[in-house]
């Protein structure tokens, strides 16, 4: 019988793994990493992860994790800005000027705070291990706060997102994962994490169609749970070297549901009640496999992470593809042992942006970053209990991005389709009782991001954790 | 008053990566699509009409005043500049002893206030809120000469920003917010004046008093040029982050001190900027007026060079 190197037995149980992977998702610990010693790392933690934090970064690094319970708290201070260069005159759509929200910036979005509960236990054996990570957001469980991409949100806020943080940041993370030791050099991991799906259907019946207002409305509202798959293999040919891959499916919040609305005296009409679909996504995550190779000395461990993120199947708030372009991160992470019981950590990251010049139609506001981390830890008893206390900073510069709308020759109605910015007043050659003829012609958007505008800043997060093991 | 603080080198450093990645507004990037519509209301003109040669002080004026210093801030020296808008309406007072000595009040009102860069090239901003909340001071003027090379000689004008009358041009400031001297001026319930660092970086909340003599010499009947003593005094009462608390040192360099006072109401050769034709110049009209002055070269703003300081 041939013999199997146990390099090759490692890629082969790898694939499975992977061929049987599925979903993961956008919160915090995708921006800045899972604990205070992610944070500090920079996120960077494929290779090294062997705590609770492990389910998210490398289920597999459960196996290294012993026996414990951490509480954490983390926050994150925005400065981040948006701003939108002055509109030229001759291009207001009619009526412009009485929008609910005048045009606006967007800055300093504010703070986002949240608790952190994990776990890591052994069961049945020494190689089997599983572990527990809940994140708690301040602004509690299946927040939703939806925007639309384009020209849309004229009628809205009047104002530009973020599209990969800000909102993201809010989402909660409940995940679960195991581990299975297969050999002193190999260990495999999988996790399961959930998001709430709510699905809202509102039924109206309007007495009156000149008076809206008074309308009866009967809601119901059904939520139900997404899960996802995370999956990972951690190998470690020799002592001194580790390597962690692990990888992430894509998974969204979404509401979803639709508004069936009577009309009194419009029994007869063919569309009778009318109905409008709602499909709002939050919190998209796109498929990513990260790969992480660390050296593991006595004192000192040092990892470098580089990961491949499918953006271009990223789902904008509006329910369709956003095209943005797949890309790469890098990063690396060092941890250094002071004493017998003080670490030391930093991180560096380069995260380049997926999203494509928004010369067009859509608004998608993203910057490339550069992540640099910082923290220590510390193990210390008490009550004859051992404890580690871990902290972490955190700052993500969004490096200063000048976005440009291009003028088209002939611009398109605005359609589903469209992509170039368009013309939301088709041109007319006659007057009409509300418009004039001179009115409609050429360009006429309300699209906030017209005619350009700019974005930069920075996010400053913090976190601390304190670890009790048992 | 004034203390020196030497932040360290990484904390200058890390302050320069967040200053990086700052978001900076761009222009206009599409030109008006009306051409008609891009022309200015009420024919705003710079290049002034008819003049007799002696200049009348009665109309309104713009101070236009440059006071230059050697700021030390975060362990390193720069070229500071103020430029201060004021408007002056001026009204004669009576004859001198001569027929050609004018005395005349001045009623001036600061209308805008630009700063050249600061450490890490952050600059401060003063909102229309606090230049809005600042009284109109009258101060009495004089002319030795009303045609070219007659001399103009100014009262000081001694204005205190976050703080009450009761502190005099030679008090020492308060030190902290609970002085009951210290006043919210700017109406933001924060004790000063509330400036903006940067776009948002920061904010920070002062005490200050500026003390200006100008004087200077005429050029043209709508036109005087000349120089200015100017005296800062600042208290740090709070910011939004440590950084931007920083206290810092400003030494005077009067050799880079430069005023220019030019009649803004389109009589007697001066630029028109009664931009909405009421026949008044405001400092609305002054203050949007500001680069279409510099542009005509009408005010000239000095660029910072550090070399000065060195």
């Amino acid at each position: 019988m041939a013999r199997v190197s146990p390099k090759s037995k490692a890629a082969g149980v790898l694939a499975l793994v992977l061929g049987a992977a599925s979903p993961a998702s956008a919160n915090v610990y995708e921006a800045f990493g899972a604990g205070a010693r992610a944070i500090s790392l920079a996120g960077n933690a494929t290779a090294t992860t062997g705590d609770a934090a492990a389910v998210w970064h490398n289920p597999a690094g459960l196996s290294l994790a012993p026996n414990s319970v951490a509480l954490g708290l983390s926050g994150s201070f925005d400065r981040t800005s948006i701003l939108l260069a002055p509109r030229p005159r001759g291009y207001d759509p009619p009526g412009y000027d009485l929008r609910l929200n005048e045009r606006r910036d967007s800055g300093d979005q504010g703070r986002t705070l949240g608790v952190t509960l994990g776990g890591t236990i052994r069961l049945f054996s020494d190689n089997l291990r599983a572990g527990l990570l809940i994140y708690f957001p301040s602004v509690g469980f299946a927040h939703a706060d939806g925007h639309l991409p384009d020209e849309r949100q004229q009628y809205f806020e009047n104002r530009l997102r973020f599209e990969l943080l800000d909102e993201r940041l809010k989402s909660e993370v409940i995940a679960l994962g195991l581990s299975y030791r297969l050999a002193e050099w190999l260990s495999l991991g999988v996790g399961l994490k959930t998001l709430q799906v709510a699905e809202n259907t509102t039924h109206v019946y309007t007495p009156n169609a000149v008076e809206p207002s008074k309308s009866y409305m009967v809601t119901q509202l059904e939520q139900t749970t997404e899960t996802a798959l995370v999956a990972g293999a951690l190998v470690q040919p020799w002592p001194f070297l580790r390597l962690g891959l692990s990888f992430h499916d894509e998974i969204a919040f979404a509401v979803k549901g639709r508004s069936r609305i009577q009309i009194r005296g419009q029994e007869d009409e063919d569309e009778f009640p009318l109905t409008q679909p709602i499909r709002q996504v939050q919190h998209a995550s796109v498929p990513r496999i990260a790969f992480g190779a660390a050296y593991t000395g006595d004192e000192l461990t040092a990892s470098v992470d580089a990961s491949y993120v499918a953006w271009s199947r990223y789902i904008g708030p509006d329910g369709r593809r956003a095209r943005f372009d797949d890309s790469y991160t890098v990063g690396s992470g060092v941890e250094y042992q002071l004493r017998p019981s003080t670490w030391l950590r930093g991180g560096l990251g380069w995260h380049p942006s997926p999203v494509p010049d928004q010369t067009g139609r859509t608004n998608y506001v993203d910057n490339d970053r550069i992540i640099v981390g910082l923290g220590a830890g510390n193990a210390f008893e008490l009550w004859e209990n051992a404890f580690r206390l871990d902290l972490g900073v955190q700052v993500q510069t969004l490096l200063a991005r000048q976005t440009t709308k291009r003028l088209p020759g002939r611009p398109a109605a605005c359609t589903t389709d469209t992509a170039s910015l368009c013309d939301e007043v088709p041109d007319s050659a006659v007057d009409t009782p509300v418009l004039d003829a001179a009115e409609t012609q050429g360009l006429q958007t309300g699209n906030p991001g017209f005619p350009g505008f700019s974005s930069g800043g920075y996010m400053l997060t913090a976190g601390v954790d304190v670890r009790w093991f048992f | 008053m004034v203390r020196h603080v030497r932040p360290s080198a990484a904390a200058l450093a890390a302050l320069g990566l967040l200053v990086a990645c700052e978001a900076q507004r761009i222009g206009a990037l599409i030109p008006d699509r009306d051409a008609a519509l891009a022309e200015d209301a009420a024919g705003l003109s710079l290049d002034g009409g008819g003049a007799d040669g002696v200049l009348h002080p009665d109309g309104t004026w713009l101070l236009f005043m440059q006071d230059r210093y050697c700021l030390y801030a975060a362990g390193s020296v720069s070229d500071f500049l103020v430029w201060s808008w004021y408007r002056v309406s001026m009204s004669a007072a009576g004859p001198g002893a001569q027929s050609s000595q004018t005395y005349f009040q001045q009623k001036v009102k600061l209308c805008a206030q630009d700063q050249s860069p600061v450490t890490a090239g952050l600059i401060t901003y003063v909102p229309a809120s606090v230049t809005g909340a600042l009284p109109e001071r009258t101060l009495d003027g004089y002319l030795l000469g009303n045609r070219k090379g007659g001399q103009y000689l100014s009262e000081e004008l001694a204005e205190n920003w976050g703080l009450s009358d009761a502190v005099g041009p030679d008090d020492p400031l308060p030190e902290t917010a609970d002085d009951p001297r210290v006043i919210d001026q700017d109406g933001d319930d924060l004790p000063g004046v509330t400036l903006i660092i940067g776009n948002n970086f920061c904010t920070v909340q002062i005490a200050q008093r500026t003390r200006y003599r100008p004087t200077g010499t005429v050029v043209a009947e709508h036109r005087i040029e000349g120089t200015l003593w100017s005296d800062v005094a600042k208290s740090v009462l709070d910011a939004s982050l440590p950084l931007c608390g920083t206290e810092n040192a400003l030494e005077t360099r009067p050799d880079g001190n430069r005023m220019v006072l030019v009649r803004v109401d389109g009589r007697n050769g001066g630029s028109d900027l009664d931009a909405d034709g009421d026949g008044e110049v405001d400092c609305a009209e002054i203050t949007a007026a500001r680069e279409r002055l510099l542009g005509a070269d009408i005010v000239v703003k000095d660029e910072p060079n550090a070399a000065r300081c060195r």
